[in-house]
């Protein structure tokens, strides 16, 4: 997952959505969808979105609605490698610690200055995801060069074992 | 007399595009109504966990259409029936938001036209 190309807005309130999705809508590079419910967006997770805007409260979709919390660990089951950012109207700390235990990348207040810190947490968010696949390519590479040198070892023993060099090098 | 709301940040947020401004003004005036009869009703039955859940999702809207008066007395609205304190404030708080709500959204239908 190296670029973001779907995201999903979940919230209960038409005009947060609305409002997220015009604003992230400069990018055409971006797939928005949008849904009102947690379970309405649980059923399209085929498209594997690589980072998904999650309300926190669901208070309009009905009593029987999936809390935000719940929604979030649901998410992080199915799509553990999608990043979930948690938006609420409230400023707690304690709330923004639950959702981070549960796997959320960040927790946004509702208010003037939330679309510029959604578009941050983009931007962090693709950064994050190219120092992984960085990291990820490295690893490989060290692994490669490490079977690469225990391969020429052991063709050296072999070769030396079965007389086919020996100690003395030919110039001396 | 003073404006209820303040489009300071709906105008930068839409980068004075009308028809975007018009567009976010409408829901408002769709929504706000009927979330201050929920408000109400909640109050009314004592419901004051349902109060604390309209209140909570209105406060945001009331932020973006700088209903400034209203901010301030959603939240505390919110926190008190939260908390369920000093309930018989409740009646009187709930019919002052109102009164501002109501003016502000005939601001905005004002603007609108």
């Amino acid at each position: 997952m190296k670029q973001v190309k779907d995201i999903f807005i979940i919230d209960d309130d038409p005009m947060q959505s609305m409002m997220l999705q015009d604003y992230l809508s400069k990018y055409s590079t971006f797939t928005i969808h949008v849904y009102n419910s947690g379970e309405e967006a649980l059923k399209h997770l085929d498209i594997n979105p690589q980072i998904i805007f999650l309300d926190y409260n669901f208070d309009k979709a009905g009593a029987d609605a999936m809390d935000g919390v719940e929604i979030l660990k649901e998410l992080k089951q199915h799509i553990p490698l999608t990043e979930v950012v948690m938006f609420s109207g409230q400023d707690k700390i304690e709330v923004a610690v639950n959702t981070m235990k549960y796997g959320a990348f960040d927790y946004i207040v509702k208010s003037e200055s939330a679309f510029h810190r959604s578009e941050n947490v983009i931007f962090n968010i693709i950064k994050r995801m190219k120092l992984q696949g960085e990291a990820t390519m490295y690893k490989k590479l060290t692994y490669s060069l490490g079977i690469a040198l225990l391969l020429v070892i052991i063709i050296a023993i072999w070769l030396y074992k079965t007389g086919n060099i020996s100690d003395n090098p030919g110039w001396i | 007399m003073a404006k209820e709301t303040d489009l300071t940040f709906l105008e930068s947020f839409t980068g004075g595009n009308p028809e975007k401004m018009k567009k976010y003004m409408n829901m408002f005036i769709q929504m706000c109504p009927g979330q201050l009869t929920l408000m109400s009703d909640h109050l009314k039955n004592q419901n004051y966990d349902q109060l604390r859940a309209a209140a909570h999702s209105l406060k945001p809207q009331i932020t973006y259409m700088g209903i400034k008066r209203g901010e301030g007395l959603v939240k505390e609205i919110e926190h008190m029936a939260a908390e369920k304190r000093d309930v018989e404030k409740l009646p009187d708080m709930l019919s002052e938001f109102s009164n501002i709500c109501n003016m502000a959204v005939a601001e905005l239908k004002e603007r609108i036209v």
